[in-house]
């Protein structure tokens, strides 16, 4: 079978030496269409308190795990969706609730993207005070 | 050269298409909207009866949704087996398989980032990234294997759309190399 074992070595080589422009090029060809994204933002310089906050949000509300007894019995629920927490594992939380109580339910495979990740830290950083507030409640409707 | 993997595939279609295929063998679906990259498409062994997966994706099929109506009404199942050298297989219903393939997925991102761009009008699609791995990357992917979320009648029928899988599929690439003992094992009328 295809592993990562026996081909990380051969795909770490060829994306060492291959240059970014060429990939983006084949992708053109293939019909996506690319924009440039505003680098003033580096997910390196955040503020620690910034940073600590997210980790505090990710480390409370935990991940959605649908393997997990608890967490499909959430599903299930008629729960809340929260927004607006960024971490990729959270969004899988959020967007799996929102799937299910508001009947978004356009929700596309790539949702679950870490290009999520990408997306938030390339374009604008937003504290998340008002959605600790949310996942307090949150916490609080899931303890009940 | 590796041991031969032998898997066994299911295709519903209209049973027109059935028996140009039996007699002219499968065309390889190409494009961007293929999930697993280019190839022909199965159903086979995994989380869900592939026999029953056909019938219901050939009835789903028979719809169309641009002209509004039927494009046929009698359908048959294809059964195939399928042959693969166990090194040309990616298995992307097991753990070492998704590794491999969250890996070359990241690759493709951390690109995309180096390049300070972003894709304007879509998000990147799996089938791509393996075909273009195939490609440029020279990694040599005959068949994968994948669990799908697909909506048959029902599902597009009552607007029921979900994301946990509940079919397993196979992508075969090299169509006329391995896929092999071609038989229709059943043959229906839509009512």
């Amino acid at each position: 079978m295809i592993t990562l074992e026996k081909y990380k070595e051969q795909i770490d080589t060829y994306f060492d030496n291959t240059p970014p422009s060429e990939i983006i090029k084949r992708f053109e060809a293939l019909g996506y269409e690319f924009e440039p994204i505003d680098n003033s933002v580096d997910s390196n310089n955040l503020p620690i308190a910034e940073i600590n906050q997210e980790v505090i949000c990710v480390e409370e509300i935990g991940i959605f795990d649908m393997q997990d007894e608890f967490s499909e019995s959430l599903y299930e629920s008629e729960f809340p969706p929260v927004s607006g927490v960024y971490f990729s594992n959270v969004i899988l939380f959020q967007k799996t609730l929102s799937h299910n109580v508001l009947d978004s339910s356009d929700i596309s495979f790539e949702d679950f993207d870490v290009s999520e990740e990408f997306n938030f830290f390339s374009q604008k950083v937003e504290t998340c005070n008002k959605d600790y507030e949310q996942l307090e409640n949150t916490q609080r409707a899931m303890a009940a | 050269m590796s041991d031969t993997i032998t898997l066994e595939g299911f295709h519903g279609t209209s049973s027109l298409n059935a028996d140009a295929i039996l007699k002219g063998g499968f065309r390889s679906s190409l494009g961007d909207k293929e999930w697993l990259g280019d190839g022909v498409y199965f159903f086979t062994e995994g989380i869900s009866s592939p026999q029953n997966n056909a019938v219901k994706w050939a009835i789903a099929q028979s719809w169309d949704n641009t002209e509004k109506k039927q494009t046929y009404i009698d359908y048959s199942v294809i059964k195939a087996n399928i042959c693969v050298e166990e090194d040309r297989f990616l298995d992307l219903t097991s753990s070492e398989g998704m590794k491999f393939f969250n890996h070359l997925r990241n690759k493709y991102i951390e690109s995309v980032k180096k390049g300070k761009v972003r894709p304007k009008n879509q998000d990147f699609k799996d089938g791509h990234i393996i075909n273009d791995a195939r490609e440029f990357l020279g990694i040599k992917i005959d068949v994968t294997k994948g669990n799908f979320p697909i909506r048959f009648e029902t599902e597009r029928v009552y607007n029921i759309k979900f994301r946990t899988p509940n079919t397993t599929i196979l992508a075969v690439f090299d169509v006329n190399t391995i896929i092999n003992n071609l038989s229709i094992i059943k043959k229906g009328i839509i009512k």
